[in-house]
């Protein structure tokens, strides 16, 4: 994929952030992910740079409260980085797809890991205070 | 652009070298490092053939320093004390806190 180079599309009723450059989401493969982009060239040494806004974490247990927004990184042909800053948590992988899959993941584990700890150092405290912002657990159905 | 150049294996170097523990976390690990008995730092380890590790370096990376850094800490050049001393400037440790001196000791006349 290549994120500077993709065409214009909007493609969800996501407010639209002041200069951004709206493109489709379906480069990035899933359906529950937004993409809204443009090229970082604040930092150009570093690759091409997209925002997306994750709508769901595809967990069977948790839900989020609100979207995330994500940075995505273009480290390579090979090797895409996906960042939730406010969190202060980022995953690589081969492809965007891949690498926003380990970022959903990795949210809720680190979040059940954080809940289940007894002392959290500032780091985990800080990064559990936002995730605990993001998500919650799904309401179980009623039979 | 240039891959990352931290691999699995470096990723490994260094949760062995902090003292942190790894595990399995679904198709990857997961590196969980302690300090007196409290939660202090985590970090992803990619599992896959050509795994760039780009995500444990940078300010909002797991490892919380730069690429350059991350190198040195696991090609030996920086030490787990100098690592440590520069998450304590980040705010990531909690600083020392400096041994207290004795109570109601009498000042030597």
């Amino acid at each position: 994929m290549n994120l500077v180079g993709t065409s214009s599309k909007v493609s969800s009723p996501v407010p639209q952030w002041p200069g951004t450059l709206h493109y489709d989401t379906n480069d990035v493969g899933s359906p529950n992910v937004v993409t809204y982009a443009t090229f970082n060239s604040y930092n150009s040494d570093s690759g091409p740079y997209a925002w997306l806004v994750l709508l769901t974490l595809d967990s069977a247990d948790y839900q989020l409260r609100q979207p995330i927004f994500v940075g995505l990184k273009e480290k390579a042909d090979d090797e895409y980085i996906a960042t939730f800053a406010e969190a202060e948590l980022s995953r690589s992988g081969d492809t965007p797809e891949e690498a926003l899959a380990w970022l959903k993941s990795s949210i809720v584990e680190l979040y059940e890991l954080f809940k289940g700890e007894d002392q959290l150092g500032p780091l985990p405290q800080r990064q559990l205070r936002v995730l605990e912002q993001y998500i919650g657990k799904k309401p179980h159905r009623a039979r | 652009m240039a891959r990352s150049r931290i691999e699995r294996d470096d990723a490994y170097k260094i949760a062995e070298k902090i003292g942190a523990e790894v595990q399995r976390a679904g198709k990857h690990a997961r590196a969980t490092l302690r300090m007196d008995g409290r939660l202090v730092l985590t970090f992803g380890i990619r599992h896959g053939p050509n795994s760039g590790h780009g995500h444990l370096c940078g300010a909002n990376g797991d490892l919380k320093m730069n690429e350059a850094n991350v190198v040195a800490l696991a090609r030996c050049t920086m030490t787990k004390e100098q690592y440590f001393d520069l998450l304590r400037e980040k705010g990531v440790l909690p600083s020392p806190t400096p041994p207290s001196g004795p109570k109601d000791q009498k000042p030597s006349s």
